[in-house]
């Protein structure tokens, strides 16, 4: 078993968490006009949005690290394939479900499409792109080439 | 470089010939090794058998150019030649009789020894023939062997000699050739094999041991010495065949003469007797028997239906060939006369029966003979059941996704180096597949052979699983194994003793995909070497996990 990616999945993602509410959550706390809701609770709400995203993601990988280190796969390619599409789309729905929360949580506040987009594209760091990027960088060897785009690197 | 010569004489010798190429396609045989077959019967079955397996080791080995590395040496590594100046000279067949002697009435000994003139002019020589051979003996027809009967044999194969130029024309013609060429003593190992019990052997080995033909031969001398190092193996019984009353009474009124199970050990008896009066040329001498008598199959007297199951005395007799040509024989004084037995500790034959040489040292040699079969046999298994299906399935996403071939196909897609590309799949599928299949038959054979009398494969034989192969048939004689429900196979329990359970999909999980990320320069190599040698170096691990071998060369038992 190759104990590296099992490390570095959640350094990475634990990376991206600690990124995101350092700059992202003190970029929204100065930058956005609250009426109804304190900063301080909306960037506890922002932290705890992000790690259960981030979590879940963590999730999904190692769900695929350990799905695709198994011998049963090894002649199972197709239901591989279709597995981390499956895995894939979840990611993504849970970042749709994060900003779904989010819109209705602070539905009174206005912020604005600009910035429910950025902080769209912010969930999908947490979620779909960095599981997308595990999984293409750091497969288990029997399910490597399942993950699109990986043939183009080799 | 010291030049190696197996020529085998009937039936037996090319069975054991064949027994060789396989042995040489394992990895374990000479560097070299130049074949030949001594055969009246041209269209023996089993003479078939060899020659096909002898073209087919050769075309792979061109393909493969010794890139399988085994520490016991390199999968097809042996080159072996069949004699031949030119491709379209090559001649495996000294078949006794010309062409032109086989369509009439030449071949008959009554005609061969002018009988009925010699009745008509010198009467009581004609007596002495009669005193000599019987009426059966004198009519039958001998391009179909001698059958069973070494006295016609020795007589038609010294007049072949003697009569003709025979070293003028080939397979002897490129043999005298080297030998011509050779410069110092023992330069050319010539090791001859045949059946002592039967006709065509009991008669050839003799015949070609006399010192006056090949050791003492004028070219072959050297001062004292001769270049000719002279080996030979005689096979004593160790075979049965089904009786077939129906079968035998058809030959028998037919007029036509055959060889008998129950007068092997008479026929035996007066041969041993025999090689003990002769003085012949013999270096080194080894008798190879079995009591066991294992049934080989139905009976015939000759022509294609003569195709006897393998078994395991010819692997024995191929390997006292090898133990033959690794001796350094140098100078008269210093050969040593040895008689080598080849015993084993209980009747039964499991990978660690077969003796590989004389001395308590060449023990570690069992171990390298061992994991080159059983490695041989995975590769052969596994190359001919997954690797065809992937083959014939270029485009299932279980190819497309394939570890092995994303690692070591793809970037070469749509060129020479694509392992789909057309000339690799034409070479696959005439070339390494039936050779492959060849190998994993020959082997299972050998596994199923019958007591004496059983319908039942003998439980004293412990190399392979028992009937998992698909019946032979002339339909899939080329056509790889049935792959659908391949993830069922049990790979693991293919070889009788004990391994891991392992399943298809747990081998290629295990062996096939980590071993395709190590090969080394894989964009150098050919698509066809880097596909053999990923399947060759993962049975080869597989063996070393499973099977008591190891690769440092200490092949001695784990436990």
């Amino acid at each position: 078993m190759n104990v590296g990616r099992w490390i570095i999945a959640p350094v990475v993602l634990g990376l991206i968490w600690l990124m995101i509410v350092m700059f992202g959550g003190d970029y929204f706390a100065n930058n956005l006009a609250f009426e109804s809701v304190d900063v301080e609770d909306y960037i506890f709400i922002f932290k705890i949005l992000f790690a259960i995203s981030v979590a879940t993601t963590l999730v999904f990988v190692y769900i695929w690290y350990v799905y695709g280190g198994s011998k049963s796969v090894t002649l199972n390619l197709k239901g591989a394939a279709t597995t981390w599409w499956i895995l894939f789309l979840l990611s993504f729905i849970d970042s749709v479900g994060s900003i779904s929360f989010y819109i209705f949580k602070f539905e009174s506040e206005s912020l604005g499409v600009n910035h429910q987009i950025i902080l769209f594209v912010l969930l999908s760091m947490a979620t779909y792109i960095p599981f997308y990027i595990l999984t293409l960088l750091l497969s288990p060897l029997n399910v490597k080439y399942t993950v699109p785009g990986r043939k183009l690197i080799g | 470089m010291k030049k190696n010569y197996l020529i085998g004489i009937g039936g037996t010798g090319a069975r054991v010939i064949e027994s060789a190429v396989y042995l040489c396609a394992a990895g374990y045989g000479p560097e070299n090794l130049t074949v030949f077959l001594i055969d009246p019967d041209s269209g023996n079955g089993n003479l078939d058998r060899t020659k096909t397996v002898i073209k087919r080791y050769q075309e792979c080995r061109k393909k493969l150019g010794n890139l399988c590395n085994y520490d016991s040496g390199k999968i097809f590594k042996t080159d072996i030649k069949i004699p031949g100046t030119k491709k379209e000279d090559e001649q495996l067949v000294w078949g006794i009789f010309t062409a032109e002697a086989k369509d009439g009435d030449a071949t008959k000994l009554n005609n061969m020894l002018g009988y009925n003139i010699m009745k008509d002019q010198a009467p009581e020589l004609s007596q002495i023939v009669d005193l000599l051979f019987t009426r059966e003996e004198l009519d039958s027809q001998l391009t179909e062997g001698f059958r069973g009967h070494p006295s016609i044999g020795a007589l038609t194969m010294s007049s072949a000699i003697n009569e003709k130029n025979v070293f003028d024309t080939e397979p002897w013609k490129t043999f005298m050739k080297d030998v011509e060429m050779m410069t110092n003593a023992n330069d050319i190992g010539v090791f001859l094999v045949g059946s002592i019990f039967g006709g065509t052997g009991a008669a050839g080995v003799p015949t070609f041991a006399h010192k006056s033909i090949l050791k003492e031969n004028p070219k072959a001398k050297i001062g004292e010495l001769s270049k000719i190092a002279l080996g030979g193996a005689l096979v004593l019984p160790y075979f049965s065949y089904d009786k077939d009353p129906a079968n035998e009474k058809k030959e028998k009124d037919d007029g036509k003469i055959f060889a008998k199970v129950e007068e092997f050990a008479l026929a035996t008896k007066a041969a041993l007797s025999f090689y003990n009066d002769k003085e012949l040329g013999f270096d080194q001498i080894y008798f190879i028997g079995d009591s066991s008598a294992y049934s080989v199959g139905g009976f015939a007297t000759g022509k294609g239906e003569q195709k006897n199951n393998a078994h395991y005395i010819e692997i024995v007799t191929a390997l006292s060939s090898f133990d033959f040509f690794s001796q350094s024989v140098t100078t008269k004084d210093k050969i040593q006369k040895k008689h080598f037995i080849a015993s084993r500790k209980d009747d039964s034959i499991s990978w660690d029966s077969f003796p590989v040489g004389r001395t308590s040292e060449d023990l570690t040699k069992q171990g390298d003979l061992k994991k080159s079969l059983i490695s041989m046999t995975i590769l052969s298994y596994s190359f001919l059941s997954y690797f065809t299906w992937c083959l014939k399935n270029e485009r299932d996403a279980e190819v497309q996704n394939a570890v092995w071939y994303n690692t070591l196909f793809r970037k070469f897609k749509n060129t020479d180096k694509d392992i789909f590309g057309a000339g690799n799949q034409e070479n696959i599928k005439n070339n390494f597949v039936p050779f492959f299949k060849n190998y994993l038959y020959w082997l299972d054979s050998i596994s199923s052979l019958r007591d004496s009398g059983s319908t039942a494969p003998s439980d004293k034989i412990k190399l392979l699983k028992n009937n998992f192969l698909p019946e032979k048939t002339s339909d899939n004689e080329d056509a790889p194994l049935p792959f659908e429900g391949f993830q069922a196979s049990i790979i693991g329990n293919l070889v009788k003793e004990k391994s891991a359970d392992m399943t298809m999909q747990d081998y290629i999980h295990k062996y096939i995909n980590p071993t395709s990320q190590s090969l080394a320069d894989k964009d150098k190599k050919e698509a066809l070497e880097k596909a053999v040698e990923l399947f060759c170096t993962a049975s080869l691990q597989f063996c070393e996990d499973n099977h008591s071998v190891k690769k440092d060369g200490n092949n001695s038992k784990k436990n």
